[in-house]
């Protein structure tokens, strides 16, 4: 699409974001009965639907279970209307495959495995509406519902995907600026100590700028765990008010 | 079900351990890589890559095909991964596991997603005909970094790979064959170069190329794809251990320099291929089969490390002991003896005299309990069979009378056998 | 006798039902039920196709029904279950026997015609799928806006306008399923989860605002005398009356 400028020159991007500046995150913990956590959380127009069930007794094969850490069983599908384009398959395509794998080693490492052996815990991840950073956001969904289900974790997970144009980093890139090309970071990140849990990196980037589009990114992250950590203490409080004051 | 692979507890200790100490078990540094070979197919575009004993085999094909309807003038790249069962026991045929779906996108991140491939270039009439372009990649072996050796071998054959020239005047397309035009290279912007590493000891250790031991009993793994212009095409970090930003500059820092290495290497074995094929000169496997170079089990000898012993004067006494006493232990030599059994039977080896003291099987329960009484045989949980030499004070030998004795002497002489091995005697 | 259920309702009281619509951008219609804790949410795509030959004119709508493991525990990962083919099955008869969308309404010019695709999730199981499914299904189709199409007389060539249109719809078919327990015969409207679980048979009537019954689900079960039947019907009616001012109400607020 030509005439499409990613970064203008007074340093606004197309949806007038500066380059630093995540787009608005809105959450909530516990929208759902059935599920052990759950957690819905809108960034921008990306919306995305966690339900966490577990630590429960091994389902299926017994014989799949570690004697030494609890199975993470993850499931990421997006919705056929979550698209501009009618997506035929919800789940089982490459993509998604690629995505529940990802998902299954962020949290594997984010996770006090070893408190549960023997055990399974499914963590269900819907896209009802995409827009970019879909990965990222889910990491974010899955983390509040496992905080909700008081799942014991290391610390929480925040990711972010990072694009670079015109020498900046972008933080939290849309699907438009996303499909426009240019290198993407996508990194998980454990907030309180600055680990990286999983990175991904898609297109060519030059080595010199690496560690400044790593930085941003990590940055990102960090203003990610800051909302999600007042949203989980907010939560919380209301709980505990309503179960009474005794 | 997809298998998982089990290892040995200890095998994995072991590995560990000796990564702690800076060594490895094939006797490489740490951040050195097996010894790599390509070698070219006959036909075009049909690449094998040997990273030690890792083998993968790729080849490149190509199709007329219309466009997608975003990008009317680009052809597009296909790349399929196919894990064969003979490649490893874990893996099955037809079924897509974990690993493949990682290799594949693994290489579809590194070769189509960086834009390696010039598809502008694939266009025959715009928003009609282009050329589609199909890769397949079959792991012949794993031995561990399926990712480097995968994408070597993927884009050493797309560099080897031509395509039909092709003429269009107006709405015809005429499609040359070989013998009409000679085929036209692909063009390619760069060369893309995976290089895996393997983390241990909470990521403070990296090793360069590990095997599929070193793989499974490594912590985490990091794939980066980078090409010779110092340029990160892809980098996927996965694993359990979480990893500072200044260990990732690390990685990349180690893999820039493998990637100009293996670059240098592709060019030089295309260009190899390239004189042999001017020259007329056998190309292709066959000629790597005449020199016995591509076997069942291939085993490149390898220089390793042992230091030497530690001599210290208590050792060498005991060591000597033993040494005395395994001669003491090893029987003479004797003559053969074949024994006739009867008409058309014969035999050698019927056991022979029984280095043990001569027991009566008939009064095997006097014994029991005579040993019971003597010998403590105490089992320990860790040893499985408690091996104890009863000498001749140890057991009661009771002479009964019985009708069996006299074959029970008999039997006697020839220790536990019995005589007749196959007829009578029952 | 009154009966009291386990959640506090009588018999014939329905849970508190929420229609949200229009959240989803990237679909062209879009819904969010929530029954009770029951939540099913639809988004309706387009795609341009050509009609069949024996159909000319005619566009195709199909609705399909998802059951995912995110929904209850019950549920496990894989292909369709028996239950949500099923009830898939169910909406698509609703559709082409009420005739609320008419397929020839779907066409633009000659060939081409528009492709509807109906998909429907739910994302929490209490029980009562199949009411909540259609409510979001009307919902969706309602509220849907189609692109105009535009095709050039000269070369054929099809170009998509920015401006929209409301989708035609022209009844509102809703259903009211019932359920029956072993004992005593007690009918109860709009079931739980323990309650369907527990039910010996379940009844489903999908009724029309032109009071014309579409559709009359009994799938097995317990046999149920005719008086029971005629009750039901009538309590449908009135229960129904409530879901179309509730539909109808939401429309309204939906800026065009």
């Amino acid at each position: 699409m030509a005439g499409l400028e990613l970064l203008s020159d007074q340093g606004f991007r197309l949806d007038g974001r500066r380059p630093h500046e995540l787009r608005k995150i809105e959450c909530r913990m516990g929208v759902f009965a059935q599920a052990d956590g759950s957690a819905y959380i809108e960034q921008g127009n990306t919306k995305v639907l966690a339900a966490v069930y577990g630590p429960h007794e091994m389902r299926g094969s017994k014989s799949r279970g570690l004697h030494h850490k609890v199975l993470i069983n993850c499931q990421y599908s997006m919705a056929t209307f979550s698209t501009g384009e009618r997506k035929r398959r919800p789940r089982g395509d490459r993509k998604s495959q690629e995505m529940t794998l990802h998902l299954k080693q962020t949290f594997e490492a984010a996770i006090m495995t070893q408190l549960y052996p023997r055990s399974q815990i499914d963590i269900f991840v819907e896209v009802l509406q995409a827009d970019g950073g879909n990965y990222s956001t889910c990491v974010n969904a899955a983390t509040l519902a496992l905080v909700d289900a008081g799942i014991p974790l290391k610390d929480y997970v925040c990711a972010c995907t990072t694009g670079f144009v015109n020498d900046t980093p972008m933080v939290d890139i849309s699907f438009v600026e996303e499909s426009l090309g240019g290198p993407q970071l996508t990194v998980a990140v454990l907030p309180k100590s600055e680990q990286i849990v999983l990175l991904e990196m898609a297109s060519r980037l030059h080595v010199d700028y690496l560690n400044k589009v790593l930085k941003t990114a990590v940055k990102g992250c960090k203003d990610v765990y800051v909302i999600l950590d007042e949203v989980v203490r907010n939560h919380v409080a209301q709980i505990a008010s309503s179960v009474g004051s005794e | 079900m997809v298998k998982e692979v089990i290892t040995a507890k200890c095998e994995q200790d072991f590995i560990i351990e000796s990564v702690k100490a800076d060594k490895r078990i094939d006797g490489r540094e740490l951040n050195e890589s097996r010894v790599m070979h390509i070698t070219f197919g006959k036909t075009r575009g049909c690449v094998l890559c040997t990273l030690g004993n890792t083998r993968v085999l790729s080849q490149v094909s190509c199709e007329m095909s219309m466009p997608k309807a975003a990008h009317p003038t680009e052809g597009s790249i296909h790349i399929n991964v196919e894990l064969s069962p003979m490649a490893s026991p874990v893996f099955e045929a037809g079924r897509s596991s974990d690993l493949g779906i990682e290799l594949t996108r693994v290489l579809e991140k590194c070769i189509r997603d960086s834009h390696c491939v010039d598809l502008e270039a694939l266009c025959i009439v715009a928003g009609e005909k282009v050329w589609s372009l199909r890769v397949d990649v079959h792991v012949m072996n794993h031995d561990g970094n399926l990712a480097e050796c995968a994408a070597i071998s993927a884009v050493s054959s797309l560099h080897h790979f031509r395509r039909p020239e092709v003429t269009v005047a107006g709405a015809d397309v005429t499609v040359h064959s070989v013998e009409e035009h000679d085929p036209i290279p692909l063009s390619l912007h760069h060369i893309p170069v995976c290089v895996t590493f393997a983390l241990f000891n909470s990521g403070q250790q990296v090793i360069a190329d590990p095997t599929e031991a070193e793989e499974l009993a490594s912590e985490g793994r990091v794939v980066v794809g980078v090409n010779a212009h110092q340029e990160i095409c892809m980098m996927h970090i996965s694993g359990c251990t979480p990893l500072q930003k200044e260990q990732v500059q690390r990685f990349v820092e180690l893999a820039v320099n493998r990637a100009k290495y293996v670059t240098e290497s592709i060019k030089t074995n295309l260009q190899h291929d390239e004189q042999n094929r001017s020259s007329k000169n056998l190309v292709g496997f066959a000629k790597d089969l005449q020199t016995d170079k591509i076997l069942a089990v291939q085993i490149r000898p390898q220089r390793v490390f042992v230091p030497p012993p530690q001599v210290s004067t208590e050792e060498t006494v005991s060591t000597d002991k033993e040494v005395e006493m395994t001669d003491e232990i090893s029987p003479p030599e004797k003559e053969v003896k074949v024994l006739l059994y009867g008409p058309k039977t014969a035999g050698i080896g019927e056991g022979g005299a029984s280095q043990w003291e001569t027991v009566d099987l008939s009064i095997e329960d006097n014994i029991t309990t005579s040993v019971e009484k003597n010998i403590d045989l105490s089992y320990d949980d860790e040893s499985e069979e408690e091996v104890v030499t009863l000498g001749a004070e140890d057991l009661q030998i009771e002479s009964r009378e019985s009708d069996k004795n006299d074959k029970a002497k008999q039997r006697l002489s020839r220790g536990w056998y019995a005589k007749d091995a196959f007829f009578g005697g029952w | 006798m009154v009966l009291e259920r386990s959640d506090g309702r009588d018999c014939w009281k329905t849970r508190r039902t929420i229609i949200n619509v229009g959240s989803i951008g990237t679909a062209y219609g879009s819904a969010l039920v929530r029954r009770g804790k029951t939540t099913i949410v639809c988004g309706v795509k387009g795609e341009l196709a050509n009609s069949r030959p024996e159909n000319p004119g005619d566009g195709f709508l199909v609705v399909n029904l998802d059951l995912p493991p995110l929904c209850c525990p019950l549920f496990k990962p894989g292909p369709p279950s028996e239950q949500s083919q099923s009830i898939s099955q169910f909406l698509n008869d609703i559709v082409t026997s009420s005739g609320c969308v008419v397929l020839s309404d779907l066409s633009i010019e000659g060939q081409l015609v528009w492709c509807l695709f109906v998909d429907i999730i739910c994302l929490e199981y209490d029980g009562n799928v199949i009411d909540a499914a259609v409510l979001a299904m009307l919902a969706a189709l309602t509220n849907t806006k189609l692109p105009k199409i535009t095709v050039s007389n000269d070369n054929g060539e099809i170009k998509v306008s920015e401006a929209l249109e409301i989708l035609a719809v022209k009844s509102q078919p809703v259903t009211t399923t019932f359920v029956y327990q072993q004992d005593g015969g007690h009918v109860m409207v709009d079931p739980s989860f323990e309650e369907e679980y527990d039910a010996a048979g379940i009844l489903s009537i999908t009724l029309q605002e032109d009071g014309s019954l579409v559709k009359l689900y009994k799938p097995g079960g317990l046999q149920l005398p005719d008086s029971v039947l005629e009750q039901c019907i009538a309590k449908a009616r009135s229960l129904s009356k409530d879901m179309w001012h509730l539909l109808k109400t939401v429309s309204e607020t939906v800026e065009t």
